[in-house]
């Protein structure tokens, strides 16, 4: 896999105040790669500063081999962004708003808008105001300008942010369609994040605390075993749980395997329920519960 | 380049444009019609209104995109900022042209007369226009509200000449090498009020040092509003 993005030693501070301290990281093509932290951490300063929306004082990003502070507008003819909500030109029409995008790009026919407004699920309303569109049609749209260059890099700002549960739905097919496509995206539903990535970098106080691959693609759980004799337990289990619970991430076979063991040795397994909720947890253990909205 | 412009222009929203034109035009019809004046000379009273209709259409250029979120998308496609800038900068000096080619074309259907002289100098006399294009798009780029750039703008617009008049009654002559006393240039209509306000106050106003200030400081603002906007971190 090729490397699509370098982002080393990224610092930036708004009034004195430093707001990241060494961002350092990479992405490859296909990734996905989640942006998680609390309000406040960061997140969209580093993605404003992806974008060239803010400027930044150290440190270097890199579009493949180019550098955006060198090559700003090669850099940007192969990214699509979408960051907070998307405030198009309300008084035009999702055609005329497209447009508009589409003259800052060079050579973008129109059978690619047509094939992009067919995937945004647009097509009927094309012609209407953008003051007309709901939350929903808004977003869409938002996410058809952002592809509109067929980008290799997409970066996005709470894409699904006020949206109800059909338009995340819609949304998140949309961005595991994008094959060879790296994704950077940010998000506060940890679960929708959790299904949707590769990566996640953890971001609090404008430094990166951690980053985790996630293995999306092998079959493996996070499942809690709810028994009689917890420490019994935990003797066996102890080189398969991932804390100090009797918590595992393993295939199906090797829980069932694990079960089987238990009863064997005289465990009465009550419950095996799946820990849905790893990412929000490891989150919180993270970053703690402060908020740290302005 | 020109796609960047053809941006403005629909983004701005042609029909109110268009409508301030037909302002213009009717205006130019009851002047004729209500007047025994010279046609020509009266049509110089409307710069004024030209130099109204950039604050209220142009004040905003920057602000209400930054205010509305738009440049949140704009600017992460790949131009760079100079150009957005200098597309908004020809847009207000197209719609300057433009409105002031239509009064041109009106007053010469209306009055049937003509010369080469009045063109130049119409033109000439709308430099205060342009410069409240440049100077509305500075401001844009240092405020965020949009009804606040329309406000000193238009402010400047109406009390440059009586501000620098009072900096004149109490003998601050400097004022006379800035902008304040040439946003209007209909003052160097009447040579005999001129030349007496000039000798009263010891000032040596005349319409080529006007130009010349002008254009100066319309290029100093230019360079320092491209400036400002290149490095502005975009929040919304």
């Amino acid at each position: 896999m090729k490397k699509s993005i370098k982002i080393r030693n990224v610092s930036k501070s708004i009034n004195g105040k430093k707001i990241l301290r060494n961002i350092s990281f990479d992405a490859y093509e296909g990734e996905i790669i989640g942006l998680v932290g609390p309000n406040g951490a960061g997140k969209s300063t580093l993605m404003k500063i992806m974008t060239g929306l803010y400027s930044y004082d150290e440190g270097d990003i890199f579009y493949y081999e180019y550098n955006l502070k060198d090559d700003f507008e090669k850099c940007l003819s192969m990214v699509g962004t979408l960051i907070e909500s998307p405030d198009l030109y309300k008084n035009l029409s999702g055609k005329n708003n497209l447009k508009i995008f589409k003259s800052m790009f060079k050579d973008i026919d129109e059978e690619q808008i047509k094939e992009i407004v067919r995937i945004v699920e647009l097509e009927k309303y094309l012609g209407k105001k953008v003051k007309t569109y709901s939350l929903g049609m808004k977003e869409r749209l938002g996410i058809a300008t952002a592809l509109i260059n067929k980008p290799k890099i997409l970066i996005l700002d709470e894409p699904t942010n006020g949206l109800d549960p059909i338009g995340i739905k819609k949304i998140i097919s949309i961005l595991k369609n994008m094959k060879d496509t790296t994704i950077i995206i940010s998000s506060h539903m940890l679960s929708e994040i959790e299904s949707l990535c590769n990566k996640i970098v953890f971001i609090n106080d404008g430094e990166i605390i951690n980053i985790k691959h996630l293995d999306n693609d092998v079959q493996k759980k996070n499942v809690m075993f709810e028994v009689d004799d917890f420490s019994k337990a935990k003797l066996l289990l102890n080189n398969y749980c991932i804390n100090e619970e009797l918590e595992v991430y393993e295939s199906d076979d090797t829980i069932s395997k694990l079960n089987k063991e238990l009863i064997l040795n005289n465990i009465n397994v009550y419950r095996i329920y799946e820990n849905k909720n790893n990412l929000e947890r490891e989150f919180f253990d993270l970053v703690g519960n402060d908020d740290k909205t302005n | 380049m020109i796609k960047l412009i053809n941006n403005e222009f629909n983004k701005i929203k042609k029909s109110k444009l268009f409508f301030s034109q037909i302002i213009f035009i009717i205006a130019l019809f009851i002047m004729k019609k209500v007047s025994d004046n010279d046609l020509l000379y009266l049509s110089y009273n409307l710069i004024p209104f030209i130099g109204v209709s950039v604050s209220i259409f142009f004040g905003g250029i920057i602000s209400s995109e930054i205010e509305n979120g738009t440049f949140r998308q704009y600017l992460t496609k790949p131009v760079k900022r100079y150009k957005i800038y200098l597309s908004k900068l020809f847009s207000i000096f197209i719609y300057i042209t433009l409105t002031i080619i239509l009064i041109i074309l009106v007053t010469f259907l209306l009055s049937k007369t003509i010369s080469l002289k009045y063109i130049i100098k119409y033109f000439a006399y709308s430099i205060p226009a342009y410069f409240i294009g440049v100077f509305s798009l500075y401001l844009s780029t240092k405020f965020k509200s949009v009804s606040l750039c329309v406000g000193i703008s238009i402010f400047t617009l109406t009390f440059s000449l009586i501000i620098s008049q009072i900096f004149f009654g109490i003998n601050i002559n400097i004022v006379e090498y800035t902008f304040l006393p040439y946003l209007d240039f209909s003052l160097f209509n009447d040579k005999v009020v001129l030349n007496n306000m000039n000798s009263e106050l010891g000032i040596n106003l005349n319409i080529y040092k006007g130009i010349t200030i002008d254009i100066i400081t319309m290029f100093i603002l230019y360079f320092l509003g491209n400036r400002k906007f290149i490095k502005k971190d975009i929040k919304a």
